[in-house]
């Protein structure tokens, strides 16, 4: 019913939007972290694939293979709200940079942003990352258009060989638009603990907390079939998301699907696509 | 239980290979832990912890021999309790000196976590490092430091701008400090401090720093085995009778729960009212020990007219001389200090009878506050008080009992039972008279001052399994006579719980929980008789501290808060993350941190530590909604020369307008530089 409503006009569609808080940051989060992440309920600090390049620049250093990755997000099934991103991945050495671009909205209401990564291994269970973003927010007229430059700062360290701990922190210094006095990127920490008790078992938790919103704790399962398929279910009880999904690898391509489910809103999906150049076969 | 020790073994030679040269993690942990809990029981965020943790940082460089040490040495570095101190020396009369630190193990109150914490503040060595040195060699070989420290807020206060009615002098926070030191021998200092807003060499301050400290420390020389001249403290008993200066609280477990007064020590700190000035001796004959105490300090305080008499008023004052009206305060009143202080120690008891006076030139004023009408200081002043200590096995019974001649009687009376290395318990009673008046007192209690107070403190601390350990603290009290803004007795209850894993030095963890049930008006919207209602507030903090390597270490912390009275309810969260690296290859090291904090209200605000140039402290409570973050450098430029950087800033969502009067910033941000150089020689 709620989503019936939401369907009559894309003036109050866009008024649900900003009440709900589309910020630059949740757009980046709910368009870019790929298919596995959204399945965690974005319990995605310590997950490792092609996405890491925007949910955790640290967690780049994990991953051993080029790859090319490709996203399409329907959020609460409506149009105007689907979100395209692309990730690329290219680990030289213990160095590793990642290229990443999304974009999400519709013509009245569109977020785009550009993020260079860079992730070194500081030492056999410590790496750290770095993402530079340039977003750009337009709005229908008379609202114009926003831009920011921002830093995010990405930390992993392995605590045992069950046990891994990461931080994200979100633009630390609250960087400002140039054109907009009051406006700037949201500032956020994040701080997640993964727990491996078995090789196909993972459990992710996490929390987050953005500077004017409620901390948010986020729950994620993962679970492996085999070594090609993965199935995943997450929680995040503050703002009632549930989530679930799978992913399966053949050969050099691994399909993601994944939905979160909001009570009031919806079904959200994303189908993610990922190609792995250079990938072992076996 | 062999395969235990032998883990523990390995793991305390491992870590006796690695020698201390500077402050490393653990220390700063220990040291945030500490002032944590001081700043969140009753002392605010400016307080001066510099003469509490320099004798800790001491250790650190220079680990106390447990084979040539004694209690009160012991007593001074805080991290044992009595009952360990006496087991310890007990071990040694008993069994000659300690082959190894592992044989702590063998000392039934020796736990495992308490090996780890004393660790890098003391060592085992058959011979005596420092024997008695001449006077000459103390002078010779002696080693001098120089701080030199420089702080300022970037964005300018309204107090700066104006010329009439302004501050008399720069947003400048100058600090330098001399000392020169043999060990724990002698040490010489000098100390000169000029806060914001104070002149400094100007026609209103031709004399330069605001404030000046100096002080000559000498022990066991020419039979003294202390002697102290110029600036000191002293400390005695539980710290009812007699106590200068700040002491631990009791969250800080069992070695809180009992104080142990350690006389003499010199005052490094910068706070202006609270120590003595003149000169201090401490000599043993046989089993006893005698110190005495005489003290003349100029203090800051007002001086008013009534009825043709001089009456003093608002004083000791807050060191602050940044105005004209400031600067009339300053150094008013001559406060005269004696003490004595008798102690007989015989193997397993303590007894101590302490003498105490204190003399103002003029009466203060009196106050026309029902809930002042007790406990106000008088003209002159005398205390008397009798401290006690017994071991028996694992039971140590304490007790102070202090009188305030003509007035009122204050007493506490405690035990510890250490039922094995896993188990302590501790139980203190408290009942201090409403019209009891202390000199300077520092005793446990739940009140500002130890005054009109009675209550009954248990802590609890047990060690469970595979590094897990639980502490408890439940301290019930009530106040027979009215307090500020609480006009009825009233009654409170405070409870920690704390369950912390320690797996292994590197990785620590710990939930806490606090809650303090108080009494206070309730707001009335109309005239009448004010009621006292709960006043509730709720501390829930979880924190990580992981040592990655030697160069990285981490540092995670979620804390809410929740605040009630009457109608009013508010909440606060914290959540910071920070990272320490130290240069394997450069004499480098950068702390950083960045917290976000959501505490709308002066109640919800959470106070949380963070790390300084050395010796200094920042304790700042968060407070509004916004971010902060800071950076702090430390280059090792040579063996003799230290440069400290540290740049923090504040900014927030909910204000356009920092502080208020003369302190008020135009803006939503406020940052601060701060330089330190430390040359030693």
């Amino acid at each position: 019913m709620v989503r019936n409503a939401l369907l009559k006009t894309r003036g109050r569609l866009l008024l649900l939007y900003l009440i709900l808080g589309f910020t630059i940051s949740q757009a980046q989060e709910q368009s870019a972290s790929g298919a596995a992440s959204l399945s965690l309920a974005d319990a995605n600090l310590l997950l490792a694939d092609e996405w890491s390049v925007n949910n955790n620049p640290a967690m780049l250093t994990a991953l051993q293979e080029i790859s090319l990755a490709a996203a399409f997000r329907n959020q609460f099934l409506l149009p105007e709200f689907s979100s395209r991103s692309f990730a690329l991945n290219l680990p030289i050495k213990n160095q590793h940079i990642g290229l990443a671009a999304d974009q999400k909205g519709f013509s009245e209401f569109l977020g785009t942003r550009l993020g260079l990564s860079y992730a070194q291994s500081l030492s056999p269970s410590f790496s750290m990352g770095m993402q530079f973003n340039y977003q750009s927010l337009s709005l229908a007229d008379p609202y114009g258009q926003a831009y920011f430059l921002t830093v995010n700062l990405g930390f992993f360290t392995k605590i045992s060989d069950e046990l891994e701990l990461a931080t994200l922190v979100v633009n630390p210094n609250r960087s400002n638009t140039p054109n907009a006095d009051q406006a700037f990127a949201p500032q956020i920490i994040k701080t997640g603990l993964a727990y491996h008790p078995k090789e196909y078992l993972s459990i992710y938790l996490q929390a987050d907390k953005q500077l004017d919103r409620p901390l948010e704790s986020r729950l994620g399962i993962q679970y492996a079939f085999q070594k090609a398929v993965h199935c995943r279910l997450g929680i995040a009880p503050q703002t009632r998301k549930f989530a679930f999904g799978f992913d399966y690898l053949r050969n050099a391509i691994k399909l993601a699907v994944a939905s979160q489910f909001h009570l009031q809103l919806g079904f959200s999906p994303v189908i993610s696509i990922s190609y792995f150049p250079k990938h072992d076969h076996d | 239980m062999t395969k235990r020790l032998l883990l523990i073994g390995s793991f305390l030679s491992a870590a006796t290979l690695c020698a201390q040269d500077e402050l490393d993690d653990s220390f700063w942990q220990l040291v945030e832990e500490r002032i944590e809990f001081l700043s969140e029981e009753q002392i605010g965020s400016n307080s001066d912890y510099t003469a509490q943790f320099e004798y800790l940082a001491q250790a650190f460089l220079s680990p106390i021999d447990l084979n040539h040490t004694d209690s009160r040495e012991l007593h001074q570095l805080a991290l044992l309790n009595q009952t360990q101190i006496i087991e310890l020396l007990a071990h040694r009369e008993k069994h000659g000196k300690l082959l190894t630190f592992e044989e702590l193990l063998s000392i039934r109150s020796f736990d495992r976590f308490t090996i780890l914490l004393i660790r890098p503040f003391c060592t085992v060595k058959s011979r005596q490092l420092y024997p008695d040195p001449s006077f000459r060699t103390l002078l010779t070989e002696g080693k001098s430091t120089l701080f030199l420290r420089h702080s300022r807020v970037i964005e300018l206060a309204e107090g700066f701008k104006k010329r009439e009615n302004g501050y008399l002098g720069g947003p400048d926070k100058l600090y330098s400090r001399y000392r020169f030191q043999y060990h724990r021998r002698l040490s010489i200092g000098f100390s000169a401090e000029k806060d914001p807003g104070e002149a400094f060499f100007s026609k209103e301050q031709k004399q330069g720093f605001d404030f000046y400290s100096g002080h000559l420390f000498i022990q066991e020389w020419q039979g003294f085995n202390k002697l102290a001249l110029g600036d000191f403290q002293a400390q005695f008993g539980q710290g009812l009778t007699y106590w200068s200066g700040v002491g631990f609280g009791a969250g800080l477990g069992v070695a809180g729960l009992k104080r142990v007064g350690i006389g003499l020590m010199p005052y490094t700190s910068i706070q202006e009212n609270s120590f003595l000035r003149g000169l201090g001796l401490e000599r043993s004959f046989g089993k006893f020990r005698l110190t005495a105490f005489v003290s003349s300090l100029m203090i800051g305080g007002r001086l008013i007219e009534e009825e043709g008499k001089t009456l003093m008023t608002g004083f000791p004052g807050n060191g602050l001389h940044r105005t004209a009206a400031e600067r009339e305060r300053k150094a008013r009143i001559q406060e005269q200090q004696a003490g004595l202080h008798l102690r007989y120690t015989k193997s397993k008891t303590e007894i101590g009878l302490t003498a105490a006076s204190r003399r103002y030139p003029y009466s203060p004023a009196r106050s026309t506050q029902v809930y002042q009408r007790f406990g106000r200081a008088e003209k002159v002043q005398t205390n008397l008080g009798v401290d006690y200590s017994k071991y028996l096995s694992n039971l140590l019974i304490f007790g102070e009992t202090a009188y305030s001649l003509g007035h009122g009687i204050a007493t506490l009376n405690g035990l510890l039972w250490m039922a094995d290395r896993d188990f302590r318990l501790g139980l203190l009673h408290r009942h201090y008279q409403k019209d009891f008046l202390p000199i300077q007192s520092n005793a446990l209690g739940s009140n500002s001052n130890n005054t009109n107070e009675r209550g009954l403190f248990l802590h609890l601390e047990t060690n469970l399994f595979r590094g897990l350990s639980f502490n408890l603290n439940y301290n019930l009290y009530r106040f027979p006579w009215l307090r500020f803004q609480v006009d009825a007795p009233s009654s409170g209850l405070e409870k920690l719980a704390e369950l912390r894993y320690s797996g292994s030095k590197q990785i620590e963890l710990y939930f806490r929980f606090r809650e303090r049930k108080r009494q206070k008006n309730a707001r009335l919207e109309k005239d009448g008789v004010e009621k006292i209602k709960e006043e509730i507030s709720q501390n829930y903090r979880l924190h990580l501290t992981y040592q990655i390597n030697e160069r990285f270490s981490w540092q995670s912390r979620i804390e809410w808060r929740r605040y009630s009275l009457q109608a009013l309810n508010s909440r606060g969260l914290i959540f910071f993350q920070d990272l320490n690296f130290k240069s394997k290859h450069a004499p480098l090291s950068f702390s950083i941190r960045l917290a976000l904090f959501d505490c709308p209200d002066f109640q919800s605000r959470i106070y949380a530590y963070e790390r300084d140039v050395l010796y200094a402290f920042s304790i700042p409570a968060y407070q509004g909604i916004g971010s902060r973050y800071y950076l702090l450098m430390r280059w090792k430029i040579s063996n003799a020369l230290d440069l400290w950087l540290r740049y923090d800033r504040t900014s927030y969502l909910d204000r356009e307008i920092l502080g208020s009067g003369r302190d008020e910033i135009l803006g939503n941000h406020k940052s601060q530089l701060k330089t330190q150089l430390r040359l030693r020689f």
